[in-house]
């Protein structure tokens, strides 16, 4: 019989997976990547964005990179068709129909996607979530005075708006002469109409993306209407 | 074999010694392959791994690196050389009495192949999984319009002017009604993806923010029902949109119900829904009546072998698992969807395994029966102390020739292979045995040479027990009879028997009438639902006439009460013989539902097609041809398939549970994350065990373990 004593296992610092939903959205950066870390147990899970705003802008932009894979997919099947057998009768009623009401059910589905993320931005902002308009302190906390824009945007294709307006313009009429971009000769974007909050309703601003407008970064000033003062700027950047 | 991997790593410089004690001849279980007359490989069922088993292809890749092969000696020599890519998942769905069409979905390949580092391409981000979802999505769209998906997601672009059809089904026709199919699934795609896109953000937003959830859920189920009545209006006046709408309603229904069940935010995860049945869960959560009984659920428990006591007529698959498992292998998958083994599981899996673990110091007793766990006396144990297994007791099946070490491969054309029975040449007296029959990997079959009593201390300090779960009652009653959570587990970690045949054919199938890519088809009619094209495993084999086709089939077995005794000598023969006439009557009568060709003018099944590997001494053309084909009744418990019932889940022991200081348990029964019978939970089990002794592998480099 061996004099030697019988080993022991140390206890696991934890038997079961984390199972919080937000480890699924880590990014690789921010996994673990020493063999020797050890979790402990009751460990909170460490935050997935690396700013108060990430979480709203990173889900409306990937929500957008499935749109667009769909809108061009049918984009591509357009152009089979331009390309293909299909005479010009073959564009028939019915075909027409089914066309018309898959783009009118994208320029419905759009906007409303837009007005989902001003609507969770706003439940959110106490969290810190991007909240378009929104003043910031020097730790990015949203300030108290700060009223929430909806952001409607009729368009096609992404976006990406930046809105920063003054305290206290929520009920002025506000408009834009128009963005602009830095190349020459593309085409400002002009259809953008302001609504004044009224009511206790949000102050709202409307996009409306024309087909064929060039990609790239459109920037202006907003003013007011009456006095003609600046009140803020905004970009929009089409992809 | 995993935690073997694990802890004999070179960076643990040999700190463990380990000894791995196997019964009968061979490793694997029920993953055990052997090589029959003709060296043709003889499986257990048909095992494919998926595209998400990160952690099994890992330890494979590792495996083969470290083995180094040489390719100009050894046809697999590298991992991509021992699995293919097996893009084609097939169900079969029932168009009129007798007759069935083939759905045949092509899943395109994802970034990465399984086991590569995690990076910016990790198939646990978002980002990943609406990359997947988009490509699901869209193959739905390619395979329903009827296209050749293969060539188009080559080209990238839709050809409109394909005329092929879908598996012969005949589902949509040419020209300017696949152009108007196409938009009208474009809606339908639009709207689920819209759906997804925004549930993903519910999830993220409301894991920070709970109590913005409910109005989230108020969003969605707007969102939801909105998409649901303009999909149903298409689908209503184009019933062969059917499947694709009940994809979608599937889909919908799941983001519903994780939003409607708080799962982001749970910190049980998806192991929250486990008490209910997967279709119980989403019937609740509002899927259409169409869509919980199409072949898409159909399939998806069929997979799972998922029916209590082997029955049919009882479906049962713990909600949570069957989520898990669904997102993971759309969403979080690598490479392809499903891979192939190239030979048999044995020879590109556990052969290598063997190789290497030996070259690293690894030790292996053959022939040893696991009879009893022997915990230490109650009244031994100091105060404080917690108990531990004090011994292991074996039965010896056979002894090696000169007292020297059983070396249980052979090669086939260079490729190390496990035979279907002993090298009865290695064993002392082995001729004997041979002429005795011994069945070495039966639970009936009980005669030995000796016994073997291995003690703590003197002869181990840690025990990790990876034998089925369906033996736990054998050689754990110990356990069982002082520990209540044994005692449940035994209880409720249910398992079931499986029963598989292989045909070996000389026409192809396309000679049969089966114009398929190889495919793995799940959803067909009983006994055996499920079967694989295995066309790629022929070269492997040493036929002196090559065979034009390999088909495996298997299926759940239903029991027929309760487990028989030991004593009871008679039951693997009757159940082996229930086999055999399930497969009989299986190829007699329904396989020609797929395969019209299979069968004469008469309407009988072509015996002749069969291969004989002893052909010059057959002359039988008629039904008992099918006595030369391979067939088995999977009723030893190591061999018992683990299933997932509700509420199963939380009996399940994990491999880090300390209870008993020296025990840690491994397989796929364990509560290891993935908490369903396969290999990657199997693999993660095996690591999580090592872990148990080791410390490493490091919890959070366990790929998915802490997945929700």
């Amino acid at each position: 019989m061996s004099e030697r004593e019988r080993l022991h296992r140390q206890d696991a610092s934890r038997t079961g997976p984390r199972r919080d939903f937000s480890f699924v959205y880590r990014r690789p950066a921010e996994n673990p990547k020493s063999e020797e870390h050890t979790a402990v147990e009751g460990e909170q899970p460490r935050a997935n964005f690396s700013s108060p705003t990430g979480s709203a802008r990173e889900s409306v932009e990937l929500a957008y990179q499935v749109i667009q894979k769909h809108i061009d997919a049918g984009r591509r099947a357009a152009e089979d068709l331009g390309e293909n057998l299909y005479k010009p009768r073959s564009a028939s009623d019915s075909f027409q129909q089914v066309l018309e009401k898959t783009l009118s059910f994208q320029a419905e589905i759009l906007p409303v996607w837009l007005e989902v993320i001003g609507a969770l931005s706003k439940g959110s902002s106490a969290a810190g979530a991007f909240t378009p308009g929104t003043a910031a302190d020097q730790n990015g906390n949203p300030t108290a005075y700060a009223p929430t824009w909806t952001v409607e945007v009729i368009s096609a294709r992404p976006l990406e708006v930046s809105l920063d307006i003054r305290p206290h313009s929520q009920t002025l009429a506000l408009a834009t002469p128009g963005l602009q971009s830095i190349d020459n000769g593309t085409l400002a974007l002009t259809a953008i109409d302001f609504f004044p909050q009224h009511n206790g309703s949000r102050p709202k601003v409307r996009i409306s993306i024309p087909e064929g407008q060039a990609s790239g970064t459109f920037s202006g000033v907003v003013v007011n209407r009456e006095g003609g003062e600046v009140r803020g700027t905004m970009s929009v950047r089409i992809k | 074999m995993a935690a073997a991997f694990e802890l004999s790593r070179p960076e643990h410089k040999g700190k463990y010694e380990i000894t791995i004690y196997q019964l009968g001849w061979r490793l694997g279980g029920k993953g055990a392959s052997g090589r029959g007359p003709a060296d043709r490989i003889e499986e257990h069922g048909f095992h494919v791994w998926f595209g998400f088993y990160e952690n099994a292809f890992r330890l494979i890749r590792e495996c083969y690196a470290e083995l180094g092969r040489d390719p100009r000696k050894c046809r697999i020599a590298d991992w991509q050389d021992a699995f293919s890519p097996a893009p084609f998942i097939g169900l079969a769905k029932p168009v009129a009495k007798d007759s069935y069409a083939s759905l045949i979905s092509y899943f395109p390949p994802a970034e990465g192949m399984p086991g590569d580092p995690l990076t910016e391409d990790d198939p646990f981000t978002v980002t990943s999984y609406l990359k997947h979802a988009a490509n699901a999505l869209r193959t739905m769209l390619l395979t329903a319009i009827g296209h050749d998906t293969t060539d188009s997601l080559n080209r990238e672009r839709v050809d409109l002017n394909s005329g092929e059809q879908t598996s012969g089904a005949g589902l949509y026709g040419n020209g300017f009604d696949r152009l108007s199919q196409l938009v009208k699934l474009g809606i339908l795609t639009t709207a689920a993806s819209l759906i997804e896109a925004i549930g993903i953000l519910q999830a993220i937003l409301a894991a920070r923010l709970p109590s913005a959830a409910e109005a989230l859920a108020q969003f969605v189920e707007v969102i939801a029902s909105s998409a649901r009545r303009q999909a149903d209006a298409v689908a209503a006046s184009d019933p062969q949109l059917d499947l694709l709408w009940q994809a979608i309603d599937l889909c919908v229904t799941s983001m519903l119900g994780i939003v409607r069940f708080g799962l982001m935010s749970d910190p049980r995860g998806f192991d929250a829904i486990n008490e209910y049945d997967f279709r119980e869960w989403l019937k609740i959560n509002g899927a259409s009546e169409r869509a919980l009984d199409s072949i898409l659920l159909r399939g998806a428990y069929d997979l799972a072998f998922a029916c209590e006591n082997g029955d049919y007529e009882r479906p049962r698959h713990a909600a949570g698992v069957g989520l898990r498992g669904a997102m993971r292998m759309l969403f979080g998958y690598r490479g392809s969807i499903v891979w192939k083994m190239n030979a048999g599981m044995g020879d590109v899996v556990f052969a290598p395994f063997y190789q290497v673990l030996k070259r690293r110091g690894v030790a292996f007793q053959f022939f040893h029966r696991l009879e009893r766990v022997r915990l230490a006396d109650a009244s031994s144990l100091a105060p404080g102390e917690r108990s531990y297994v004090e011994a292991l007791e074996f039965d010896v099946q056979a002894q090696v020739v000169n007292g020297g070490e059983y070396e249980p491969l052979f090669e086939v054309d260079g490729l190390p292979c496990w035979p279907s029975g002993p090298i009865y040449s290695q064993i002392r007296d082995g001729a004997w045995f041979e002429h005795e029959k011994w069945k070495f990997e039966s639970h009936w079959d009980r005669r030995k040479v000796g016994t073997k009593t291995l003690r703590v201390i003197e002869d181990f300090d840690f025990v990790i027990l990876g034998i089925g779960v369906g033996a736990i009652p054998y050689v754990c009653q110990d356990l069982i009879e002082c520990d209540q959570r044994w005692r449940d587990m035994v209880d409720h970690v249910k398992s079931v028997e499986t029963q598989a045949f292989q045909i070996w054919l000389k026409d192809d199938l396309e000679a049969l009438g089966w114009n398929h890519p190889p495919v793995s088809l799940s959803g067909f009619v009983q006994p055996f639902e499920s079967f694989a094209d295995m066309r790629q495993v022929i070269g492997a084999e040493n036929w002196p006439t090559r065979p034009g086709a390999v088909v495996y089939f298997c299926s759940t077995l239903k029991e027929v009460g309760s487990l028989p005794s030991i004593s009871d000598l008679t039951y693997p023969i009757k159940r082996r013989t229930e086999v055999h006439r399930n497969a009989v009557r299986f190829l007699k009568h329904e396989i020609q539902k797929l395969w019209p060709g299979a069968v004469a003018s008469n309407g009988e099944f072509r015996w002749q097609l069969l291969m004989d590997p002893a052909e010059s001494s057959s002359e039988s053309l008629g039904e008992s041809r099918f006595d030369s084909q391979f067939w088995i009744a999977n009723i030893d418990p190591t061999e018992r398939y683990v299933i997932s019932l509700p509420g199963s889940q939380r009996h399940r022991i994990s491999p880090l549970d300390n209870t008993y200081d020296n025990l840690t348990i491994a397989g796929d029964w364990t509560a290891c994350g993935l908490d369903t019978g396969c290999v990657e939970a199997a693999i993660i089990s095996g690591r999580l065990a090592a872990n148990a002794i080791a410390r490493t592998p490091s919890l959070e480099s366990i790929v998915g373990y802490d997945h929700p």
